[in-house]
């Protein structure tokens, strides 16, 4: 479609910076004039996910939502990023090199706050998006870096929930909450990384679908083995958590996974983890310890999927053994098949949108299991790398290539 | 003393005795070939060396250690490499790539480093993809070192193995069949080559090859195998008229 293809590279035109402001401004507009727009247009009150799951439940609120997203995001977003981007190549070039990435993070989070801080069902879904983040993130280093199929990524989320939660409120003091929450989400890592080693020393002698079989059966034994811990509630659950989970923590977590397994994956040691995929025998004769490496990479990935765990139960505030079964691994499965392999740009936008759509499609109730499967398999066909495989934003590049070789990635 | 010296090497698969009783004295700088018909046990000999296999018997002494039991990256990383009969790149990643995995062993940058990207890490890496583009420019393939291994065509693959090898830093370079599937014009072209690296490089090199040419013109001398046994060792023209080995290639080989 040649209409299409024209406003696209008409959007594209714009960088990326320039939509972080007009974001920024849109929010800043919704924050003072969202809710008396909404009553204006005879809406039931401030549309919180752009008003898609409004019209699923009823179709005539159609036009008011459509009026609302164009004057409150569309057109603001449109008109400022216009504005801004002939001053954008200025401003990045006074921006010191080794501050622009924290810089545009900043900006993110600014605009992530700015959106949903005062929303409350908006705060659970970014503070749930971070920790599809940094699951997909951390599940890509083995299904996509190494080329391992894990399908037990749910498993260590257990574990890192479960721990971080019993620190936080039998072990903590409940008064100091948010400060030593941080030390929380470590341990229950770090347990977690321990718990990677089940699969880790297996595949060593083991690869392809044995180890994953292998993977499955550690997620049955962590959620089976807490189910018979009588003293953390079994298979009642555990609940008594404090809402520690926001959307700084979310964020703030989510941003350092990605940029530790991003540099990870580029660094030496990193490129030991894909020569396993490539070739196992080829990488020994390398002089690559490929075991180590195996035992890195699997302790790495479930160490970020404890702190995913603990991130979780403190949204929830209620965890239970089944929540960590095999439905979950396979959700962050899909999250990374459909954002992309070997790319942590894929795992984030595998996340996030996978998180909307479940947020989004909410009104279909079961038919939503129907629906988002379907879309995925569209996709798949269409793109079967997923939709960033391989390829990184470039952002996520490393700096010294891109300026040597110029960046081939987009 | 010898830079390799094997003895009473014999490996079995199952029941089938794929290596009986292999003998070797590499010393250093020497250009040795190995050949024999198919099947004889040559590549089974080099996955001996490289720890892939772990023999049934017998002894293996590099420079003065022991390899028996040693995992194969740390037999590698003690100077022995190899390249594979079958090109064995690592085809979805960048030629650069390839060769920049092969420094693995002299990585010095902790795990913290590696994480944060801080410390040496960074400069260790600029020193690898310095050090790799120069190997790759030496082989006259460093204009493809951004594209993905597996679009090379076959020759350069070639080559691309043995810088990778090369990177690793080798006193031992082992090539397993590095001439197959060349035509003549390559093949000269490598002869120069392996000549060209061993003194570039002060290699040590064993070979294995089918194309009797370049055995015949490179090798400082041969040993032959046909079904595990060393049946005849020695310079090229004591190998091509020994009687055993004519029995051996009767009616596969004429140029002997």
């Amino acid at each position: 479609m040649p209409q299409l293809d024209k406003l696209r590279s008409h959007l594209a035109a714009v960088p990326a910076l320039a939509y972080l402001f007009g974001f920024l401004v849109s929010s800043t507009i919704e924050l003072i004039a969202g809710d008396s727009l909404a009553t204006l247009l005879g809406l039931p009150g401030m549309p919180s996910l752009f008003g898609i799951t409004l019209v699923q439940r009823e179709l005539l609120m159609l036009p008011s939502v459509f009026a609302y997203d164009v004057l409150i995001y569309v057109l603001p977003i449109y008109v400022v990023a216009r504005l801004c981007a002939p001053f954008i190549p200025k401003l990045t070039s006074r921006i010191p090199e080794r501050f622009s990435a924290p810089f545009y993070v900043l900006l993110a989070f600014l605009v992530v706050q700015l959106w949903g801080g005062h929303h409350e069902y908006r705060s659970l879904v970014l503070s749930l998006m971070g920790v599809n983040i940094v699951l997909a993130a951390s599940l890509n280093l083995i299904n996509g870096y190494m080329g391992e199929f894990s399908v037990g990524h749910a498993g260590f989320m257990g574990v890192g929930a479960y721990v971080a939660s019993i620190l936080t409120v039998w072990v903590f003091p409940r008064s100091l909450g948010h400060l030593t929450f941080p030390l929380a989400l470590l341990a229950g890592g770090a347990c977690a990384g321990l718990a990677g080693l089940l699969v880790a020393i297996p595949s060593f002698k083991i690869r392809g679908d044995y180890l994953a079989i292998i993977t499955l059966a550690v997620n049955y034994i962590i959620k089976n083995g807490i189910e018979n811990i009588e003293r953390i509630g079994g298979s009642r659950g555990f609940m008594g958590m404090a809402k520690l989970t926001n959307i700084p923590w979310a964020f703030v977590w989510s941003a350092l996974t990605v940029w530790l397994i991003r540099n990870f994956v580029l660094s030496p040691r990193g490129r030991a983890v894909v020569a396993i995929r490539e070739d196992e025998i080829a990488a020994e004769t390398m002089t690559v310890n490929t075991r180590y490496t195996k035992i890195v990479a699997f302790c790495l990935s479930s160490f970020f999927a404890g702190i995913a765990g603990g991130l979780f139960a403190h949204v929830l505030l209620y965890i239970n053994p089944s929540t960590f079964s095999l439905l979950k691994s396979t959700e962050v499965l899909v999250m990374v098949y459909l954002g992309g392999m070997a790319s942590m740009s894929g795992s984030l936008i595998g996340a996030v949108t996978f998180t909307l759509l479940l947020e989004m499609l909410r009104p279909l109730e079961v038919w939503k299991w129907v629906l988002i499967p379907m879309l995925l398999v569209a996709m798949l066909l269409r793109r079967h790398a997923g939709l960033m495989g391989f390829r990184e934003f470039s952002f996520l590049s490393p700096r010294e290539e891109a300026k040597s070789y110029g960046s081939a990635s987009d | 003393m010898a830079l390799l010296q094997i003895s009473r090497l014999t490996h079995f698969f199952g029941g089938l005795r794929a290596v009986h009783d292999f003998e070797l004295n590499l010393e250093e700088g020497e250009l040795i070939g190995l050949i024999g018909p198919n099947g004889a046990g040559k590549t089974t000999v080099f996955n001996l060396i490289t720890g892939i296999y772990r023999p049934t018997e017998g002894t293996i002494q590099f420079n003065g250690h022991n390899l028996i039991g040693q995992q194969p990256h740390e037999i590698a990383a003690k100077g022995i490499c190899r390249t594979f009969q079958t090109i064995r790149l690592f085809s979805n990643v960048s030629v650069l790539d390839n060769v920049k995995i092969a420094f693995y062993s002299q990585i010095r940058a902790s795990l913290i480093e590696t994480l944060l990207r801080a410390g040496r890490i960074v400069s260790e890496d600029k020193a690898f993809t310095d050090e790799a583009m120069r190997l790759l420019g030496i082989f006259n393939v460093d204009h493809y070192a951004h594209e993905l291994a597996r679009n090379l065509p076959y020759g350069e693959q070639r080559r691309v193995e043995i810088a990778r090898a090369l990177a690793t830093k080798p006193r031992l370079l082992l090539l397993d069949e590095p001439a197959a599937g060349m035509n003549p014009g390559e093949i000269d072209h490598l002869m120069d080559l392996i000549h060209y690296i061993r003194d570039e490089f002060r290699l040590t090199i064993f070979l294995i090859e089918h194309q009797m040419r370049l055995v015949m013109r490179i090798c400082e001398r041969i040993k032959v195998m046909d079904f595990g046994a060393t049946i005849a060792e020695g310079s090229c023209d004591h190998v091509r008229n020994d009687p055993k080995v004519l029995k051996a290639y009767l009616g596969e080989e004429t140029v002997f």
